[in-house]
Order: C-alpha cells, then sequence, then structure tokens
C-alpha cells in the first residue's frame, strides 16, 4: 500500500536530489517506493514513461496499446518490486518486464497485412514505405522483430538488449545477424531491387 | 550463387563487431580490401544498410497522454484495494445473502405438500387412456389420405 500522507513531506527531500547523479536518484526513488511512498512511485513513472511508451510503439506499432502495456509493466513493476534484489537495476527490471508484456501481446496479435494495392493513391511516397516495412517487420519471427527493434529503433546496446530479453549477448548477436539478413531479404523481394 | 568464402565469414564477423567495440586499423584494412573485391558481400551490406535505413524511418515517437500518471496511480490503487478485505468484503456479503435465500429456498420445498399420489384405479385409468391414444392417432391417419 502507498501512504499518501508521506507525499509532502518526500516531495521537498525528491527535489533536493537532481543534482546527484540520475542512477542514485533513481535508487533513492526506488528504495522509497518499497518503503510505500507514492510520490517517489510518480518519479519514477515520471522518469521511464516516455521511453517505455516508445518501446512499446515500436514492437507492437500501436500507439495505444503501447501506453496500456507501459501502464501495465509499471503496475507489475511496483506489484513485484520486492522481487528485484538489487535496488540499481530498476531500469533493467522495468524494460525487461514491459517487453515481456510486449511479447505476450505481440503472439496473441497477428494484423492481416495491409495490401498496397488497396491503398488510395498518395502524393507521399513515404507513407506506401511506412506500409511496406511494417508489413514486413510483421513477417519476422516475435524474438527477431523484438531484438532489431531494440536495437535499431530504441538504439539499446547488445548488454542492454541481452538484459532486456534474459538471453545471453551470443543469442543477441546471432538474432540480430539472422534478423538483419532476414529483413534485408524480404525488402529486396518487396521493392524487386 | 554465392560462393561463400572464409573470407566472407570473416567480413561478417568484422563488420558486425564494429558496432560493439572499436576495430583495430588492421581489422579496417580488411574490410575495405574485401569490399572492393567480393561484390557479393558488398551488395549485401549496402542492402542491409538500406533496410535498416527504412526501418529507422519508420521509428514511432508517441505522445504519453497527459492523463498517463493518474492512470497507473489509480490502477495501483484498486490494486492494493483488492488484496485488502474491504474489496471482497461486498462479494462476501453478497454471497451469503444468496446461501441464506438458497437454504429458505430448499426449506419451502421440503415442507410444501408432496406431489399428488395416485390410487391403483386412478392409475389404470390413465394407462387405460394412453393406450387408446395411438389407436385414435391412426385412425385419423387412414382417414386422412
Amino acid at each position: 500500500m502507498y501512504n499518501v500522507s508521506t507525499v509532502s513531506s518526500a516531495y521537498s527531500e525528491m527535489h533536493l536530489i537532481p543534482a546527484i547523479d540520475p542512477a542514485v536518484q533513481e535508487l533513492h526513488w526506488v528504495r522509497r517506493c518499497r518503503a510505500g511512498d507514492e510520490n517517489a512511485l510518480t518519479m519514477l513513472i515520471d522518469r521511464h514513461r516516455t521511453r517505455l511508451v516508445r518501446t512499446a510503439a515500436n514492437i507492437l506499432r500501436d500507439r495505444h496499446e503501447a501506453e496500456d502495456i507501459a501502464q501495465e509493466a509499471f503496475l507489475k513493476a511496483f506489484r513485484e518490486i520486492h522481487k528485484l534484489r538489487d535496488d540499481r537495476a530498476f531500469s533493467g527490471y522495468l524494460y525487461r518486464i514491459c517487453v515481456r508484456l510486449c511479447m505476450d501481446r505481440l503472439r496473441l496479435k497477428r494484423p492481416e497485412l495491409t495490401d498496397l494495392d488497396s491503398l488510395q493513391p498518395h502524393n507521399d511516397e513515404p507513407v506506401e514505405t511506412r506500409v511496406v516495412v511494417e508489413n514486413l517487420l510483421w513477417k519476422l519471427p516475435d524474438e527477431l522483430r523484438t531484438t532489431l527493434v531494440l536495437r535499431e529503433l530504441e538504439q539499446l546496446s547488445y548488454d542492454e538488449v541481452a538484459v532486456v530479453m534474459q538471453v545471453p549477448v551470443g543469442t543477441v548477436r546471432s538474432r540480430l545477424h539472422t534478423a538483419r539478413e532476414r529483413f534485408r531479404k524480404l525488402w529486396m523481394e518487396a521493392t524487386g531491387e | 550463387m554465392k560462393v561463400f568464402r572464409l573470407s566472407c565469414h570473416r567480413f561478417q564477423k568484422l563488420s558486425q563487431a564494429c558496432e560493439e567495440r572499436a576495430i583495430s586499423p588492421r581489422e579496417e584494412q580488411f574490410l575495405g580490401r574485401h569490399r572492393e573485391s567480393c561484390a557479393p558481400c558488398r551488395q549485401s551490406e549496402e542492402g542491409v544498410a538500406m533496410a535498416l535505413n527504412m526501418l529507422r524511418e519508420i521509428k514511432l515517437e508517441p505522445e504519453v497522454s497527459p492523463q498517463f500518471d493518474q492512470r497507473v496511480l489509480r490502477r495501483l490503487r484498486v490494486q492494493n484495494s483488492r488484496e485488502g478485505f474491504s474489496y471482497w468484503s461486498p462479494a462476501l456479503v453478497g454471497a451469503a445473502i444468496a446461501a441464506v435465500t438458497l437454504l429458505g429456498a430448499l426449506q419451502l420445498i421440503a415442507h410444501s405438500p408432496s406431489t399428488p399420489e395416485f390410487s391403483g384405479s386412478q392409475r389404470a385409468s390413465a394407462k387405460a387412456e394412453l393406450n387408446d391414444l395411438p389407436l385414435l392417432l391412426l385412425k385419423d391417419q387412414e382417414r386422412s389420405p
């Protein structure tokens, strides 16, 4: 349970910390969050929400669903915060939950691929390119697609991808190689190059 | 059909390694030389670069709704209250009321007058009526055509 009464007293304290290293600041918030401080919780949401929603949106290709998943990720992370062994690992822990939820959602969701012929003639070429690329992404298996998105769109390092996807770095390397190669082939087939 | 050589394999490994670490000048030279001499590797590298550029162009940068924080906090409060007794108490009261009503209904059924019992002659006459019924129907069927 989060004690709202501690909010006002903690709030002023929170704003004294920004001069400190963000990692230390986050560590402080995670500890306060464990103690049931709702304000620390708000601070953590504020820090991670944009990136979390963006990550989910790029994996799921759906903005609304992404917000829903990000909210669920926060709820799960706060509910199971006692399971976190190292408070410094909160960020990775949160993204891991988010990516796992996205993968679960991907398994349920297989949208019908948009047929290019069904599109209205459009002067703006990038719209067509966007549709082609999105369709190609859906053709990749979930693991490859997520690895590719985390690396190429979210710019995560290999180590970060490994942490978030809970696989060894070697697996990230091979998945990325396969994903790029398949994506290239699909792209070549689609564009006839 | 591409003939895959040992140097092609090294080229692929090195071009991926560039992303993770700084490669030595010697490795850099090897990559350059291989690019010049091996057209399939060069084309493959260019193809990947082009496809990935297209992928980067569709990156989504969604705006987070202003109520996001409030929604998370509200859901968190609901989640916390669900774990407590206060959330379940109305359901428990409802279940108790339903159980009492059900017990009452069962009692009423148990004490209501029992189903009518027929004497031997009544049973015999009912049986006779039933036996007559198919006969009448058959007669009707005979007349109908």
